[in-house]
This record gives C-alpha cells, structure tokens and sequence, in this order.
C-alpha cells in the first residue's frame, strides 16, 4: 500500500481527523479521477460534475471503508460507476431523441473549448467514441493509465481473461478505424 | 486486419500496438481548476454538512446526558415561571388593596355611612374620579342605603371591579 494511502486511510478512521484525511485524499486523487472521467465524458463541466459526485460519495462512505480494498480501487470504482451510469443516462436520451450518442460526443468533442488536438489525436479520439462505454473504459484503464489486468479486474469486476480479450479486440476496432480514413 | 481471428491470450496486450503519440492529453482544464478544486469540495454541502453533522453525531453518542440536561434546564425554567407567575397573580390589584387594606384597618361594620362615603370619595387609594363620580350617584339616587348596603353593594357588585377596569 501506497504511503500516502496508509497516512489518508489512518486520518479517516477517527472521526476528528476524518475532513483532513479526506481533503488530502482528494488532493491526492483528484487528477486521476478527473481525467479518468473526462475521457470517458470528453466535456470539462460533466466531467466537473462527476469529479465532484465521485468525491462527494467517496466521503458519505468513509466510515464504513474497512480498506479491504486499496483506496486506489476503491475510489476508481466509484469513479467508473459514475462515468459508466452517465454515460448510460446520455445515450437513452440521446435515444428518444433519434438520435446517437457517438455523434453528442463527437459534437461534445468538437465545441469543447478545451480540447486541442492535431489531425491524428482527433482521429483518435474519435475512434475510441465508436467502442462500447464498458471497453472503452477498460481501454482507458489499461493504455493510459497503465494499470494491469488485475487492477482492472479489482475495479471493474471483470475478470482478467475478458478483460484482455476486451482489450484486444479495443486495440483491433480503432486501428481499423484509423486507418479507414 | 482481421477482427473475427480468435484471440489469443499469450498475444501482447500492453498498448504496443498503438503508437506513443496518442498517449499524449489533448484536453485542458480550466487554469487553476486542481488547486480550487478540494476547497470547492470542502465548502459542498454534503461535505461542509459534516460539520453540522458533528453536531448530530455528538447528540447520538450522548444522548442520554444532552437529554438529563434539557430536563433539568426546563425544571429550572418551570420553577422560575410560575415562581414569577404566583408572583404575579398574588399580587394585589389595586381594588383588592384598597378593600381589604382597608376592611382590615378599618371593619366596615363599625364605620358609619359618613366616614364610608368619605373615604370613598377622599381616599388617595381610590383616586379615580369617575369611580367617585358613580358611587356619589349610587349614594345620592337612593338616600335610603345605610353602611350596610353599601358595604354589601361594594362587596358584590362587579360594577365597581368592572369600572376600575375600564379605568
């Protein structure tokens, strides 16, 4: 276990101590869990909202983590749970309104004031808008955040042969998509 | 490329096969996004709510005394009142003093109808003039009242505690 993780997960336990563990596990954790999020949600201000509905859970939960997981897991779950409900959400509205939600994200993608990205990044990242939400989490996991198969099992639930296969066949759909253009 | 061939599970899946170049972040935050956000999320009310929720937490862990405490402040405070309150209600209304205050140093009985008439009218303890106004005409319309009609017109009559209080 990480240092920092023993040192947050010592302050959380007593109840004085707990709004300063928790604000050095935020700041500690805030990165990954916003740019895990917001590749998965592409746009800053849902990727705001998620940020801070993940941490916001990870507090109302402190008392009952007995850290039979790491932290690290713990919070990447809630965070992924998040996204994926989110990302569940867009698409069925994204349904009534005939319509897709690889198409919202693109247009997401395209207004976003903070997304700069030459012509191969675009590509890219367009081509991860075509996998499905749960793949191309575990894509994500795995390409950049570096995370072994087993970390990605702990957090997603899958287990790690699926989750090889999965990543694979990720890999295989947008180098195919690449390359079409 | 071909998707349908079976995976193989001893094939390398560590993101070699996608170049480096696409690792890099093409999306920004806003300037100072990370360094605002933990004090934004401290001052979210379901977090800043755990300050308040200390509170509750405390009153759950001793209830019991916070509740012996609350029973014995309104013990206090409910003595008090009806302390102040007896104090209240026992104290004499002016008519009250006056009568008895004067019954006592004086028994009606042994007054005559002059010095009874005169006291009523004269007496600083009932210096409302309308009162003596009125009693003069009780007195003066019926010539015929003694002490004792007087004396019992006083005691049961409520126009008299009626008229004081209108005063």
């Amino acid at each position: 276990m990480h240092s920092e993780d023993r040192e947050i997960i010592t302050l959380i336990q007593f109840e004085g101590t707990r709004r300063t563990g928790f604000e050095r596990l935020v700041k500690f954790y805030q990165e990954q869990v916003y740019w895990l999020v917001r590749r998965m949600v592409l746009d800053h201000d849902d990727a705001n909202d998620l940020t801070q509905e993940t941490f916001i859970k990870v507090w109302k939960n402190l008392p009952e983590f007995r850290g039979e997981s790491s932290l690290f897991t713990w919070i990447y779950r809630i965070a992924t749970n998040e996204a994926l409900v989110f990302l569940r959400k867009k698409r069925i509205r994204a349904a009534f309104r005939l319509g897709s939600i690889v198409n919202d994200l693109s247009v997401s993608l395209n207004n976003d004031a903070f997304y700069r990205a030459e012509e191969a990044q675009d590509r890219f990242q367009k081509a991860l808008l075509e996998l499905p939400d749960k793949q191309r989490l575990i894509f994500h996991l795995k390409y950049f955040d570096a995370m072994t198969y087993e970390q990605i099992s702990e957090i997603t639930g899958t287990s790690t042969g699926a989750l090889k296969a999965s990543y694979h066949h990720a890999v295989k759909k947008i180098q195919k998509k690449i390359s079409e253009v | 490329m071909d998707l349908k061939k079976p995976y193989n599970l001893n094939e390398p899946t560590s993101g070699e096969e996608l170049p480096d170049k696409y690792r890099e972040n093409p999306f920004r935050v806003p300037e100072g996004y990370f360094n605002d956000l933990p004090g934004r999320l401290m001052e979210n009310e379901a977090i800043a709510g755990g300050k308040r929720s200390l509170l509750i937490t405390l009153q759950g862990r001793h209830t019991w005394a916070i509740a012996a405490v609350i029973v014995i402040l309104a013990g206090i405070f409910s003595v008090i009142f009806y302390q102040r309150q007896d104090k209240t209600e026992t104290e004499p209304t002016f008519f009250t003093i006056s009568l008895s205050d004067f019954e006592q140093a004086y028994p009606l009985e042994s007054l005559d109808e002059y010095t009874l008439v005169n006291y009523f009218s004269t007496s600083a303890e009932v210096p409302d003039v309308s009162f003596n106004d009125v009693f003069w005409n009780i007195v003066q319309e019926d010539s015929s009242l003694d002490t004792s009609d007087i004396k019992q017109y006083l005691l049961q009559s409520n126009e008299i505690e009626n008229l004081l209080l209108e005063l």
